[in-house]
């Protein structure tokens, strides 16, 4: 066995004869990483949307007094502000990545640097927004200012924990990956 | 789509190169299929359609995690890799392009392009503008990879 002989081979190789998936292409189902991190985006985008209406409704419905109506109030506007600011971004993202007919390398680097960066932001805007979220809740609920104060920072500790830990597990792997093929498409040689 | 079913040869080697289990080999296909209709746009018929087919259906292959196994790197040309005492001589062509595809499944994925590209018969220049690397890279990095692979060839037991 040669390269040559293997060539032959391979140009006689009858892989083409079998029709093509054409019609039976599943929109909806696709495996690649943009496609995953596209569907998690939407799926997001509604669960915060779907959120957002049910934390105001918690809030409006247990106000303690006019303090708490201010702190909550404050809270839930600039949890709004946050909110579009950030899924702007997300949105930006999501109608820039994937492009699928760059060179490999540049394709590459695109996917690894926005999927990098919007992981970022990602955790960013979790980060802010959770601890706002406990504001509300709590502050809706109690007047005290120290469990406002005790709850605000626990949500804050928890939040940058597990959502470090969320993007790890749900992209860190595939993110590991682009990084290492980009390395190595970079290195001269 | 009648220019992809014209080459759809190539894309069934893509889908075997990049994935070692056929349920994972259909997968692929069908999110190739996908991305080559989303990008049709993006052809503008100033390279030719092989090429513009090649990147896109590269660039999925590449970022297509499902069911993969951790195979890709696992393979070095490292002395403890003993070869065997006894090659077998193989003849026959499907057995040979069997035994090919097995030994690439060990090779990582530039590597895999690379190979395929080299296969296709690809000048270094048209493997340089796909793959976004010089043809001097490509040269030295080919070189390197059919080294790879005659030696992986040879570790399975066969003549090479």
């Amino acid at each position: 066995m040669n390269f040559d002989s293997l060539k032959g081979a391979w140009a006689d190789d009858k892989a083409g004869d079998i029709p093509l998936p054409i019609r039976k292409v599943p929109l909806s189902e696709t495996h690649s990483i943009v496609s995953k991190l596209r569907r998690n985006m939407k799926r997001e985008f509604i669960s915060q949307a779907i959120g957002f209406v049910f934390l105001i409704l918690v809030a409006l419905r247990s106000f303690k007094n006019t303090w708490s109506v201010f702190i909550v109030s404050i809270a839930i506007f600039l949890l709004l502000a946050q909110t579009m600011y950030y899924f702007s971004r997300f949105y930006l993202f999501y109608k820039a990545i994937g492009r699928y007919d760059l060179s490999l390398r540049k394709s590459i680097y695109h996917i690894a640097y926005e999927l990098e960066l919007n992981i970022e932001i990602y955790k960013g805007f979790n980060y802010s927004i959770w601890p706002l979220v406990v504001l509300i809740i709590i502050g809706s609920m109690s007047t005290s200012l120290l469990v406002i104060l005790i709850g605000l920072g626990v949500a804050q500790i928890i939040s940058f924990f597990l959502f470090k830990l969320y993007v790890r597990t749900r992209y860190g792997k595939q993110l590991a990956e682009l990084k290492k093929i980009m390395e190595d498409l970079e290195t001269e040689e | 789509m009648q220019q992809v079913e014209a080459h759809s040869g190539i894309l069934y080697k893509i889908c075997r190169i990049y994935q070692d289990n056929p349920a994972d080999q259909h997968d692929l296909l069908q999110e190739i299929m996908l991305q080559l209709w989303l990008s049709y746009d993006s052809f503008r018929g100033d390279s030719q359609f092989s090429s513009w087919m090649y990147r896109v259906a590269f660039n999925t292959a590449i970022v297509f995690f499902k069911k993969e196994k951790r195979r890709q790197n696992t393979f070095t040309t490292a002395p403890y890799h003993q070869l065997p005492e006894e090659l077998h001589t193989v003849s026959d062509q499907d057995e040979q392009l069997r035994i090919f595809y097995m030994a690439v499944h060990q090779l990582n994925k530039v590597e895999k392009a690379l190979i395929f590209l080299f296969m296709e018969g690809q000048s270094g220049k048209e493997i340089a503008a796909i793959l976004g690397i010089t043809p001097l890279n490509v040269r030295v990095r080919l070189g390197r990879t059919k080294d790879k692979l005659k030696y992986i060839i040879k570790t399975l037991g066969y003549e090479f």
